[in-house]
């Protein structure tokens, strides 16, 4: 959101969304923003899935509600309460634009090497079998960075409690740890990462788990909170303490974290800039310190590393003002 | 000391009497069709000093292929052997060496079968089979994963519940360790460097299975195989990486049969898979003449299976940290120049640079096909995993003899 000329921010958090429905959320969230004479010029809505349809971000309007509309089956969870409440905000507030941002527009050039999985095809058709990539909102913030630097090749790492670690040449990705869910990858907060995926089949068959049992194990129990045995642990306490078991999570991550970072430097043929984000930005300093430690490349001494601490909102805000205003630059001609 | 090796395929047995210690092979061959009744007999081909005899004869399983093997080479009063040595897949968490057979570690052995259903089982009957009928021969088991104990627990351990993990043996075990270390021990060789200083990213890149393996100061530092031989590069029918949610979707969809799913991922993915026209990448790499949408698959095939290898290779070099070299071995290793130029484009931020030349000619290994300014020497080099299990079983038994001697140094005091 924008204030009258200078930029600032209030944020805040409707609790019953499903239960009050779009209509009265805005009603609610409209009058909190008139107490305190706040007036939006255009909002941003974050869409997790946009499919092979919404490469980039994209203006509400008709034509765009009736892609999404399209898309709702392929995500049931996300598409349909987007498009009611993009519906209603139309009604509550009728020039205002509404820009929908893409979680997945960033990865939509993702090469089909890195994509695809070794399964037979028939499979992966049927059941849309893909690296996916997570986070595309972070990391296109990344690749922004990469581009006011004139650093071409840029390692993103979202440090997340589902981590995710991205190689971007010119914007485009490359080269991603995320799988076709956010399991895959560096380990995360309570979720295993990459794994041997016969250890599930072995679960299964040797203790008899059905596939529900494994996914809790897999993805509420394991990571941090697997390695360490402490259910609140998050990532910034693996950091400060010293008992053995955060020592031991600490090596396993960051040992994560310098075999992606090989990867994606194979990936990239070399990298000009590393750029950290997401809710743990605040451990850059200690990742980085870490990284300049043990990737010995040729440009080691060049890498600029960059600490992105902007928060999800205000990112979406930028990339739906840079949305509006290539709109009317077009409309323009 | 002659040593007769075992390498016990799922339906052959094949064999080889070394001499050691210089590693001339005496005579080898290769029973095959071993198993139920096929449309074509079971046979064994024998060579010695380059002749090849082929020997018709039943053979229901690996104890029956052995007395048939047997018969052969005692025919021969030159090729009678000293000692036996055994490939065996895996050693689990009891074997992270070669070892004498005992009778207490072979029920050891036995209790591990489950955790490689297809390789071990064989394996282990072929040995009881071998100390039944030459209770005096010392038998010697070779562990494919024993290299990899050296592996630190930073990446060996799986970000599961560390109990549950612990209890179910559920870690990093590596593969082709056998492979691995006998041409990580001939490059450093090779290169005159000490082994205990010598740094490598060493590819095992096989028509069936394949696997990296990062060695820091001569021992494996990891594999890209884990748990089981199913993780990592994309192999000939093995998926290879796959994100877990993915095989739990594909065990729900199985309607709950880990068999099924298991089968699916070991036997009909990876090249064959992707491709659907072959599992062996050689036929890959060939067929880009044929047209129309089965090109583009096998395109697509040929890119996956490149690209999954590379990433691995710049992940190991980077903990590697300072490699002396990149080591290519076995068919496709050894054999493809295209694959090793493809996997090693565009790492000159490693100081890796390829002479293509020198690759695309290299015929007598090993050989160095790094450029004159590459910091980085890249090595193909001969697997041989018959002789490396030789090695391993001399070894064992000159421990075995050198413990001996002490005892009967102290009796004698």
């Amino acid at each position: 959101m924008r204030g009258s000329g200078k930029r600032n921010a209030c944020n805040g958090r409707i609790k019953d969304f499903r239960s009050l429905g779009p209509r009265k959320t805005l009603r609610e969230i409209f009058e909190i923003l008139n107490n305190f004479e706040f007036s939006p010029e255009f909002t941003a809505i974050r869409v997790p899935y946009g499919g092979n349809i919404f490469k980039k971000h994209t203006i509400s309007d008709k034509e765009t509600i009736e892609s999404l509309q399209k898309l709702a089956s392929e995500a049931p969870i996300h598409i349909p309460p987007t498009i009611e409440l993009a519906i209603e905000l139309a009604l509550a507030a009728e020039k205002m634009p509404i820009v929908f941002i893409f979680e997945t527009a960033f990865f939509c050039s993702l090469p089909e090497r890195e994509a695809f999985y070794a399964v037979p095809r028939k499979i992966s058709e049927s059941l849309k079998l893909r690296r996916y990539g997570y986070h595309g909102i972070f990391h296109q913030a990344a690749v922004e960075e990469g581009k006011k630097n004139k650093a071409e090749r840029v390692i993103s790492i979202c440090l997340d409690a589902l981590p995710e670690i991205v190689a971007a040449i010119k914007g485009k990705p490359v080269f991603t740890t995320s799988g076709c869910t956010p399991l895959e990858g560096l380990p995360g907060r309570t979720t295993c990462g990459e794994i041997d995926p016969f250890i599930v089949t072995m679960l299964n068959k040797k203790l008899g788990l059905g596939p529900e049992e494994i996914n809790r194990i897999l993805s509420e129990e394991s990571g941090l909170r697997g390695i360490t045995g402490k259910n609140k642990i998050d990532f910034p306490e693996i950091y400060l303490s010293n008992s053995p078991e955060c020592i031991l999570a600490k090596e396993i991550f960051e040992y994560r974290i310098l075999k992606a970072c090989g990867s994606c430097v194979a990936a990239m043929g070399g990298v000009d800039m590393i750029v950290f984000s997401g809710k743990h930005h605040s451990l850059s300093e200690k990742i980085k310190e870490f990284i300049s430690k043990h990737l010995k490349i040729k440009e080691s001494s060049e890498i600029e590393f960059v600490t992105c601490a902007d928060p999800l909102a205000k990112i979406m805000a930028e990339f739906a003002e840079t949305c509006i205003i290539a709109n009317k630059l077009k409309t323009a001609k | 000391m002659k040593i007769l090796i075992f390498n016990c395929g799922s339906s052959s047995l094949k064999y080889k009497i070394i001499k050691m210690p210089d590693g001339q092979a005496l005579a080898g061959g290769e029973a095959q069709r071993v198993g139920p009744k096929t449309s074509e007999r079971s046979k064994i081909f024998h060579r010695v000093n380059g002749h090849e005899m082929i020997i018709e004869a039943d053979m229901e399983n690996h104890s029956i292929a052995f007395e048939k093997v047997m018969d052969i080479v005692s025919g021969n009063p030159a090729l009678a052997p000293d000692a036996v040595g055994h490939r065996v897949v895996h050693g689990g968490d009891i074997f992270k060496d070669a070892a004498i057979i005992s009778e207490e570690n072979l029920k050891e052995l036995e209790q591990i079968n489950d955790m490689a259903p297809l390789h071990n089982p064989p394996a282990v009957a072929l040995i009881k089979a071998c100390c039944e009928k030459y209770p005096k021969l010392p038998q010697v088991a070779v562990f494919d994963t024993a290299y990899h104990a050296s592996i630190p627990e930073y990446a060996k351990i799986y970000p599961l519940p560390i109990e549950f993990a612990r209890k179910a043996g559920i870690k990093k075990y590596g593969f082709h360790g056998t492979s691995h270390q006998f041409v990580v021990e001939e490059a450093a060789n090779f290169l005159k460097v000490p082994l205990n200083e010598f740094n490598a990213v060493s590819c095992h890149l096989g028509s069936g299975g394949a696997s990296l393996c990062a060695v820091i100061k001569g021992k494996s530092a990891d594999n890209t195989m884990g748990y089981s031989p199913l993780q990592g590069l994309v192999m000939s029918t093995r998926c290879g990486d796959l994100d877990p949610s993915v095989a739990m979707r594909l065990l729900s969809r199985a309607a709950g049969d880990g068999g099924e799913v298991e089968k699916l991922l070991n036997k009909e993915s990876g090249v064959l898979g992707l491709s659907g026209v072959s599992g062996d990448i050689r036929d890959i790499l060939n067929g880009q003449s044929a047209k129309g949408k089965g090109q583009a698959n096998l395109e697509r095939t040929e890119e996956i299976y490149l690209w999954r290898i590379k990433k691995y290779l710049g992940a190991y070099l980077a903990i590697v940290g300072s490699p002396h070299a990149i080591i290519f071995t076995d068919t496709i290793g050894e054999n493809i120049p295209y694959v090793r130029w493809a996997v090693c484009s565009g790492l000159s931020s490693f100081g890796v640079e390829m002479d293509y030349k020198k690759n695309d000619a290299a015929k007598h290994l090993p050989i160095d096909v790094a450029s004159d300014k590459s910091s980085v020497k890249i090595l193909v080099i001969e697997t041989n995993e018959e002789l490396a299990i030789a090695r391993r079983s001399e070894a064992a038994l000159k421990r075995q003899k050198g413990t001996e001697d002490e005892f009967t140094k102290f009796d004698s005091i």
